[in-house]
């Protein structure tokens, strides 16, 4: 998850991106994925966080977001296919939960974003997604469902408590303390 | 070894592969550790490199891996290990019917800063 700093920070920023990226990292983080997965929100179509190279992006712009899929910036450089445009930051979650759904479905093990809408076809997935109206929020659904058990976090538990012990002392040796010389035990 | 111990209380205080911290006032604070194979070993709690708690590294085998710079700190004479040169004062460990002894005199030990 990368985004740029959004309009909070740059004159120029349309939208939230941070704001976005962040509510995108707490949805997807811990999935299960055929193979790595990046996602990407820039503020504006300067395009600061290079959403145009990863797998889901998302372009900012004053009518609402471009949503972008199959990039890639490795060996293979490939720019993003757009998807769709839509209007809202619920939408832009909504369709990248399905979008995501569809391709842990579809795609081969270890097969990229970026080989797999080369395999099955752009088209194929705008099909898929927005033939019916009611496959994307089906998908996006498959894709909340599953993780609500997905979603185990061991660093929020550590910081709810958990194992505290663990970060105390033990004792504490104060030499000139009578109780501690009641410690003591000789050989 | 002949020598006071101090009693620092239950072994399951430390769970295996962790390590807890013993502050000495006017002292070095020290780290006792509880390694996987159930060995108890105590260090003063600052990596030979510069200083970093040992406490806090991972722990295998018989060394803890220092958590700022990776030197593998042997638990047993405290020596740096590899080609690292370095050495960390150890503080003489028993356990006892499931209790942990430091020896008192290394324990309240003056060193040099
Ligand atoms: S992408 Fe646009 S909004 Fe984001 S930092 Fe760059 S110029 Fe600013
Ligand atoms: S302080 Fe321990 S390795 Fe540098």
């Amino acid at each position: 998850m990368k985004t740029c700093v959004g309009s909070e920070w740059c004159r120029f920023g349309t939208q939230d991106s941070t704001g976005l990226g962040v509510k995108l990292e707490q949805m997807t983080w811990g999935s299960w994925m055929p193979h790595k997965f990046k996602i990407a929100v820039s503020g504006c179509p300067r395009n600061c966080a290079e959403a145009t190279i990863k797998d889901f992006g998302v372009v900012c712009v004053d009518s609402g977001y471009e949503l972008h899929v199959g990039g890639n910036g490795g060996i293979k450089v490939r720019a993003t296919d757009l998807l769709c445009k839509v209007e809202t930051e619920a939408e832009a979650m909504e369709v990248c939960a399905a979008f995501i759904q569809l391709y842990r479905e579809e795609a081969w093990y270890l097969e990229r974003t970026a080989p797999w809408i080369e395999r099955v076809g752009l088209e194929h997935v705008k099909a898929a997604l927005f033939d019916s109206d009611q496959s994307v929020p089906v998908l996006a659904a498959r894709f909340r469902y599953s993780q609500q058990f997905m979603q185990d976090d061991p660093w929020a538990k550590r910081a709810a408590g958990e194992e505290a012990e663990l970060h105390q002392h033990l004792a504490e040796v104060r030499p000139f303390n009578t109780n501690v010389q009641q410690m003591e035990f000789a050989k | 070894m002949i020598g006071d111990w101090l009693d620092i209380g239950p072994v399951d205080q430390i769970a295996p592969g962790h390590a807890r911290t013993l502050p000495v006032i006017g002292g070095e604070e020290i780290a006792v550790f509880h390694t996987l194979d159930n060995r108890f070993y105590a260090l003063v709690n600052k990596c030979p490199h510069k200083q970093g708690p040992l406490s806090q590294g991972i722990v295998h085998g018989n060394v803890v891996t220092c958590p700022l710079h990776n030197w593998n700190i042997s638990l047993k004479t405290g020596e740096a290990l590899g080609d690292d040169e370095g050495c960390v004062p150890t503080i003489p460990l028993k356990v006892d019917a499931g209790r942990i002894y430091l020896l008192r005199e290394a324990v309240l030990a003056k060193r040099a800063a």
